[in-house]
């Protein structure tokens, strides 16, 4: 026996008068529409991934460790991502060594050091701008700086980052992260109560002696945090390394000029040739070796984020 | 309490143990005062001259480039064709303000919807899941955005809304873009939401407004200079985003006019990358061609810079003005 | 959860050792000096013999550092005779100017042949065009296509072509190399030289003038893009409809299934005539040209490693297996013949 219509609506609307403005329509649907847009990032964001993962997971079965042990080559067989991996390494430890002490001590300085004036505010806003520049630009700053400038000594002869280098791209790509280490190092610095300072000072610690023993370790987990971000961020940087002359082509090999001449020769880095791959002809480069490669940049950046994020959840601290 | 033991516990105690009367009178101690603020100064001093350096190789170039072309020759709608001399701009700007707008549509929805919900809607342990998966997602180099781009935005998404189309466009590129705006102004207006005290969320319910009404009306318009600033910095970053345009735009070394997204195109950002990768455009060719088109990257650069700089700086001050708010 | 700064220290204190020591260990092997080695740049178009022969060659010869790029052929004569890379490919023979910039700087370089390639016209799978003559390359891709014309057709028309008349179509995108490569040059040069030196003579092209003060077209190759690697050229001919491009012979094989080849008309017979390895090497296919390296002479002498490296290139081996690997056709073998005795007097 099927219930007439017009109970059911009756039954509808005495159930909307009694729940009285509990049931929204509208807020519902708006909310399910900021839902659907979360989750059409996330759709995109997960869609990416499995198509990168399904096109390259076969060269890993194919391969397994020969891709990452294989140098370039025109054949795709034989083609992997070992001097990618030196390049973006040894990247990574320039960036390590340049941008980290430099950006953590421009933070000390600001946050603990610097003078309230007019030149400081400046400081900082011109930190805050530079780290809003396009890549790219940093990209013409090392062509002009590193390549040409410090590339070529006086007597038009090698100079000291040898031109079109590993020194050079490093450099530009130090440069690059050094304003997003000094951001987050500050803001880390600056979660340090003052309290804990005054205190310190109360007791006749120097300023060097309460930076270094108090503000800088409880500071540590943040700064940490903040290094790690900007490192994920420089290894992943293509549109820098094209300018400063990272090699763009499909073969070479630095013979046996050891782990030093190969900072000063042609190199190469992984988002350098995931650009040179996807432009190739055959389908087992502009797809499967892409691929292949994409899923290793894409790990060891996700592997520095989740660590960054995972580090800050440990060591957050409410003051 | 735990908390404040441990820190106190940590560093070692000499200063802290020492009499009060030592304190100041130790020359070696102040000796090191001075010598950690030099290092430390010097670090800042660094961070100066990285702008200086900027503006100096590219105004230096810049006008080396302006110096060796016919002027007429910037603005005239026809191609930007920096080997064989024609560098009309105008192709570039409106390239750069095609993938831009489309980006901005795209992010703007998506990052705007998410922050709401996640500010407004989402349980804490929703908004637990969700928070970190956007910060990987504004990890994700823009080199694999790209691929992306051409491997599936361009033949799955515009070719089959307008079959005529290129899988390489702008329109292609501008959706890649769009993708990695969105994190960013997710991020920047979820800020600005949350920013938004608890008090004005309270009288709205306690003068009986639904939740609609009162993220509608009220936080939203409370937080509005935020929102913008989310907005102001996504098109600073779409207009500066190289990668992506350089894979999925179409057009390469050399583009024609064109006001269509549909069409292949360039940008200011893949004008760059383009003449710098497979070139010797980077080495600095010595004919009177080759080294113009060479200067044209530090001028583009400087075009780039400058845009980005005043979309910050406005971007910044909205930002500065819902924190001094509340 | 209470931080504990001093656990936390020693963490990041191993970590910053170890990030340190995998800096200092990367850097401590200075060793060795860096051997001279071999440096290659140039034609896109030769590059895959070239990167093809390297390999093998690096491959037997582990020590020694190579380098292959093709940023185009132009760019590789400049980069010759400023005396940056040891060997030039080249997709076309040396122009006067670059010869007389080598000559400046007192450098000296051998031509070798090593191959053959068909230019190759290529348009879109859905695209009607099945042949063309050289009146209608020059309405295609000519310095009058960039839409003075309705049609590349009515172009042809008035410049006279007999052939069967282009499809219509919508507007044509077009794809190509740029002027720093040798298949642009080759491409006016083969596809429609009368046509554009008639053209020019009746004041019908943009003209700028050149180093040597000539008057010459001032775009001769109308394009929607210009891509120094001719994969590029194939990828967007496929994605784009109205696509067409040209690019050489290899990069077409490599992408026969994505895109359609277009005939052209051998004027001599009256035939059409499609690219492939026979009538490339016989020269029917009237877009034909050879395709060199040009090793500079000094590096020749005081390098050993290049010398080596032309040792093993310059073989009958490398010569025709490996040509025909990258996807070209190889020279006759007469000719190949002379060429090792060319090089045998050089290396001497």
């Amino acid at each position: 026996m099927s219930t007439p219509d017009i109970a059911i609506s009756q039954r509808i609307t005495t159930q909307r008068a009694l729940r009285g403005r509990k049931v929204d329509p509208a807020n519902i649907i708006f909310e399910i529409a900021l839902i659907l847009s979360l989750l059409t990032s996330l759709g995109f964001v997960i869609l990416l991934l499995a198509t990168v993962f399904s096109d390259g997971v076969g060269v890993f079965q194919e391969r397994g460790f020969g891709f990452f042990t294989s140098n370039l080559s025109r054949i795709p067989e034989q083609a992997g991502i070992a001097q990618a991996l030196f390049g973006s390494a040894a990247l990574a430890v320039i960036v390590v060594l340049v941008a980290f002490p430099l950006g953590i001590t421009t933070a000390v300085y600001l946050e603990e050091y610097a003078p309230d004036n007019k030149f400081m505010t400046l400081v900082r806003l011109n930190i805050r701008n530079l780290a809003g520049v396009p890549s790219v630009v940093y990209g013409l700053l090392g062509l002009a700086v590193f390549v040409k400038l410090l590339g070529t000594d006086m007597a038009g002869g090698t100079g000291i980052t040898g031109g079109r280098t590993i020194i050079s791209g490093g450099l530009t790509l130090s440069v690059l992260v050094l304003p997003i280490v000094v951001i987050t190092s500050s803001e880390a610095l600056r979660a340090v109560p003052a309290s804990l300072r005054e205190g310190a000072y109360g007791v006749g610690a120097t300023k060097w002696e309460v930076t270094k023993k108090l503000v800088l370790p409880n500071a540590l987990p943040g700064i940490l945090t903040g290094t790690v971000l900007s490192l994920s961020r420089a290894i992943g940087e293509t549109a820098p390394l094209i300018l400063v002359g990272a090699f763009y082509g499909t073969f070479f090999t630095t013979g046996d000029t050891g782990t030093l001449g190969k900072f000063t020769t042609t190199y190469t880095a992984l988002p350098q040739v995931i650009y040179q791959w996807a432009t190739e002809a055959q389908s087992e480069f502009n797809v499967e070796l892409t691929s292949a490669a994409i899923c290793v940049l894409i790990g060891l950046t996700f592997v520095a984020n989740i660590a960054a994020i995972l580090l800050r959840n440990r060591y957050e601290k409410r003051w | 309490m735990g908390d404040m033991t441990s820190v106190i516990d940590a560093p070692s105690p000499s200063p802290l143990g020492e009499p009060a009367v030592d304190l100041r009178g130790n020359s070696r101690r102040r000796w090191r005062e001075t010598r950690v603020k030099v290092v430390l100064l010097f670090s800042v001093g660094i961070t100066l001259a990285i702008s200086v350096a900027i503006i100096a190789s590219l105004l230096g170039q810049s006008i080396d480039f302006i110096n060796s072309i016919p002027l007429d020759n910037l603005w005239n709608f026809d191609q930007w064709a920096p080997r064989i001399g024609d560098f009309d701009i105008a192709t570039l700007f409106v390239g750069s303000l095609l993938v831009t707008a489309i980006a901005m549509i795209i992010a703007t929805p998506l990052g705007l919807g998410a922050a709401i919900y996640l500010s407004e809607y989402a349980s804490p342990r929703v908004r637990r899941i969700f928070k970190p998966f956007l910060e990987v997602m504004a990890g994700i180099p823009s080199i694999v955005l790209g691929f992306f781009a051409i491997a599936w935005i361009g033949p799955e998404i515009v070719q089959k809304l307008f079959s005529d189309a290129s899988a390489f466009s702008l329109a292609a590129a501008g959706i890649g873009v769009g993708l990695l705006v969105t994190p960013l102004v997710a991020s920047v207006s979820e800020d600005a939401l949350r920013a938004v005290p608890l008090s004005l969320r309270e009288a709205s319910y306690g003068l009986g407004a639904r939740k609609l009404t009162t993220v509608t009306r009220i936080i939203f318009p409370a937080a509005i200079s935020g929102v913008v600033a989310a907005m102001i910095l996504g098109i600073s970053r779409a207009i500066g985003e190289t990668m992506i345009v350089t894979l999925a735009a179409g057009a390469y070394g050399e583009a024609n006019f064109t006001t269509n997204p549909l069409d292949v195109g360039m940008t200011v950002t893949s004008g760059i990358a383009t003449l710098a990768s497979g070139t010797d455009q980077v080495a600095g060719g010595a004919g009177t061609a080759a080294s113009s088109a060479y200067n044209s990257l530090f001028f583009l650069g400087l075009l780039l810079f400058i845009v980005t700089f005043l979309l910050n700086v406005v971007g910044e001050s909205f930002v500065r003005r819902i924190r001094e708010r509340y | 959860m209470l931080a504990s700064p001093k656990k936390l220290r020693r963490f990041v204190a191993g970590v910053t050792i170890g990030i340190v020591s995998v800096g200092a260990l990367a850097v401590l092997p200075a060793g060795a000096q860096s051997t001279s080695g071999v440096n290659i740049s140039g034609s896109s178009t030769v590059e895959p013999i070239t990167s093809l022969v390297a390999e093998q060659y690096a491959g037997k010869n582990p020590k020694v550092s190579v380098r292959v790029d093709g940023p185009g052929t132009g760019d590789g004569f400049k980069l010759l005779c400023e005396d940056s890379i040891d060997i030039a490919d080249a997709s076309r023979e040396i122009k006067s100017e670059e010869a007389a910039a080598c000559q400046g700087k007192g450098i000296t370089y051998t031509e070798l042949p090593v191959g053959i390639d068909g230019l190759t016209i290529i348009a879109n799978k859905a695209s009607k065009m099945k042949c063309v003559d050289s009146e209608q390359i020059y309405g295609l891709f000519g310095p009058e296509s960039d839409g003075t014309f309705a049609t590349a057709q009515a172009l042809a028309t008035e410049l006279g072509s007999t052939n069967t008349p282009l499809p219509t179509s919508g507007s044509i995108k077009k794809f190509t190399p740029g002027p720093e490569s040798g298949t642009y040059d080759s491409f006016i040069e083969l596809g429609y030289k009368d046509e554009i030196e008639t053209r020019l003579k009746e004041g019908k092209v943009t003209t700028v003038v050149d180093e040597e003060g000539e008057e010459v077209a001032k775009e001769p190759v109308v394009s929607d893009g210009q891509f120094p690697n001719d994969n590029d050229i194939a990828r967007r001919v496929t994605a784009t409809k109205n696509g067409i491009g040209f690019l050489g012979y290899a990069f077409y094989s490599e992408n026969k299934e994505n895109v359609k080849v277009i005939s052209v008309l051998n004027s001599d017979t009256g035939t059409c005539v499609a690219p492939n390895a026979a009538t490339i090497g016989n020269g029917t296919y009237v877009l034909s040209r050879t395709l060199y390296i040009y090793p500079n002479n000094a590096k020749v002498a005081a390098n050993a490693d290049v010398k080596g490296f032309l040792n093993f290139y310059i073989t009958k081996k490398s010569l025709t297996a490996t040509v025909k690997d990258a996807g070209y056709v190889p020279l006759p073998a007469a000719t190949i013949t002379t060429i090792i005795s060319t090089w045998k007097a050089l290396a001497g």
